[in-house]
């Protein structure tokens, strides 16, 4: 099969590229500028095969499609378990503490009775509903992310590899783990604070109309201090709920699906056959380089996957964990403190039916100004905070030598 | 450079041409043979290549009626007490368009799909199936099998490899 080509052979070749070219400057202007995508990070599937391209690209399917499944399910359940934990909680706790300080335990309807019945009430509704919710929005922008970011990151980091195997694992991880965070973690910070503030408004909202209905829920409640003290309830089962379910779900979820399935995909795509390791130089043995791409991927096929998981979870994880739930806890707590109490003070002080709570205002004024207030700060600050802990990640990395002056 | 790729980019390049302009791309002038000076570096042409197969992808106009250029075929492996077997579906693969090799564990099958030809008047209404060339590795269980046996059936490569008497289970 092995015979060299003639000169006449590659000039008949370049000299239609060159015609086919020009035709597409004329019949499609919009691309006479065209310069080339070769060598500016997107390649031709061809090109791609050059380079590994078909392998990454189902390495990208493979975990576009697995993590995304997997964050799914864990985390909408897991959302649903320990949102509706924390509801309850916090629900009860505060309604009891009410009681206690204001000597109103007969007043509540049924007494303590009467908080369990409002807890359990809110919980039920909160926790079924943001689990469908989630469940979807979650999958939906997982598998976004992931179809945009890493195959295109697999792509360049392979590209930008340095020849050195070890620095290519390095900063294939490097920009694995930059990419998909950067992006990722915006997307379900937003989608979980929509979700959530939108479940809350409408389940909190039916869920002491019908307290209010059924006499679990006094109806003095609506006014004076008892005002202060639900919207500190509300306030409190928010935030709990946000800043330390949330934050464990994500951390847990996002970290184990990013390990085992990113690392699984890559496993069984080396099981295929460590393909990169031979792509190229059979037939086109002009680019000697291409070795080395495939040497990086031979690196996961015999061991790699445990350093490539160790770097995601350590890196991903330690550093910006900490450092969105810190940004988010703050935030959400100014934004909740400042705007939660006025809304419901100003939607109590309204209330003109002989005292009872017009639950359906409540949730309206509380939805809106906690919409904006939180989407503001939380965003603002989690870009902050997740720039901040690349930047401290990469630098660690960078200064242990992993992959020396590559740019990232 | 294998002749054939070249030839195989070339009917590529024809058919992008056909799909853009509906008509066959002008031939070159048989006694044009380049002096040293004006012939093309190989590397610059496959990036020329490759810069024209990804603009022509991002044509929508041009990307059903042109192939796909290059791909990996699927493939099976069989594991039984006599041999193991691989299969690779690459449709209309002749004996002469593919080799096998062998390096410890790993075997590499690697080739080109011919194909129909976009030219001298006929043209692609719908383009899926992927030409060029191919090219799969597979890790066998085994390193110490003997010399593969290898046919082609139906579109299906099969690499059979015979189990030493070490590889075989003992008989009970």
């Amino acid at each position: 099969m092995e015979r060299q080509f003639s000169s006449q052979d590659l000039t008949r070749l370049n000299e239609a590229i060159r015609q086919t070219m020009e035709l597409i400057r004329k019949v499609a202007p919009q691309y006479g500028q065209y310069q080339g995508q070769y060598g500016q990070g997107q390649q031709s599937p061809f090109m791609q095969m050059q380079m590994g391209g078909p392998n990454i690209d189902r390495i990208a399917d493979i975990v576009r499609e697995r993590v995304a499944e997997v964050i799914r399910e864990r985390v909408a359940d897991t959302i649903r378990e320990r949102v509706g934990e924390a509801v309850r909680e916090r629900t009860l706790e505060t309604i009891r503490n009410i009681a206690q300080q204001s000597g109103m335990q007969g007043q509540m309807g049924g007494g303590f009775g009467g908080g369990e019945w409002v807890a359990n009430a809110i919980r039920e509704r909160v926790e079924d509903r943001l689990r469908e919710r989630i469940k979807d929005a979650i999958r939906e922008r997982v598998r976004e992310e992931l179809r945009e970011r890493v195959g295109e990151t697999l792509r360049e980091a392979i590209q930008q590899s340095p020849l050195g195997q070890m620095g290519q694992g390095e900063l294939l991880v490097a920009a694995l783990r930059e990419r998909i965070e950067q992006n990722l973690r915006e997307r379900l910070i937003e989608t979980l604070r929509e979700h959530v503030q939108e479940t809350v408004r409408e389940k909190v909202g039916e869920a002491l109309r019908n307290a209010a209905q059924q006499g679990q829920l006094g109806q003095h409640l609506a006014q004076g201090p008892a005002a202060e003290w639900v919207a500190a309830a509300i306030r409190e089962r928010v935030e709990e709920a946000i800043r330390e379910r949330l934050g464990e779900v994500l951390r847990e979820h996002l970290r184990e699906a990013l390990r085992e399935k990113v690392i699984e995909a890559i496993r069984m795509q080396a099981m295929q056959g460590g393909q990169q390791q031979q792509f190229g130089g059979q037939w086109m043995p002009q680019f000697g380089g291409q070795q080395h791409f495939g040497g990086g991927f031979q690196q996961f096929g015999q061991g790699g996957h445990e350093y490539l998981a160790q770097q995601l979870r350590s890196k991903i994880e330690d550093q910006v964990r900490q450092r969105v739930e810190d940004a988010v806890r703050e935030r959400v707590r100014e934004a909740i403190s400042e705007r939660l109490g006025e809304a419901l003070r100003s939607a109590l002080s309204q209330t003109q039916f002989g005292g009872g709570l017009d639950t359906d205002r409540i949730a309206d004024q509380v939805r809106e100004r906690l919409s904006n207030a939180v989407r503001e700060r939380v965003g603002d600050a989690v870009r902050e905070r997740v720039g901040e802990a690349v930047r401290y990640a990469l630098s660690q990395q960078m200064q242990m030598g992993g992959y020396g002056q590559q740019s990232m | 450079m294998d002749p054939t790729t070249i030839e195989l980019m070339l009917d590529q390049v024809r058919a992008i041409y056909r799909a853009l302009a509906g008509a066959d791309l002008p031939e070159p002038q048989p006694d044009s043979v380049p002096t040293p000076a004006e012939e093309p570096a190989a590397e610059d042409v496959v990036h020329g290549f490759a810069n024209l197969e990804a603009l022509a992808r991002n044509m929508p106009s041009v990307i059903e009626r042109v192939p796909p250029f290059s791909f990996s075929p699927p493939l099976d492996a069989f594991n039984d007490d006599h041999e193991i077997l691989i299969e690779v579906a690459v449709p209309g693969v002749e004996r002469k368009d593919f080799k096998v090799e062998r390096t410890g564990e790993l075997v590499i099958i690697s080739g080109f799909r011919r194909g129909e030809r976009a030219a001298n008047g006929r043209s692609y209404f719908h383009a899926e199936i992927p030409r060029g060339p191919f090219h799969r590795v597979v890790r066998l269980p085994h390193s110490m099998l003997g010399e593969p046996r290898i046919e082609v059936n139906q579109g299906l490569i099969e690499i059979h490899f015979p189990k030493t008497p070490a590889h075989k289970p003992a008989k009970a």
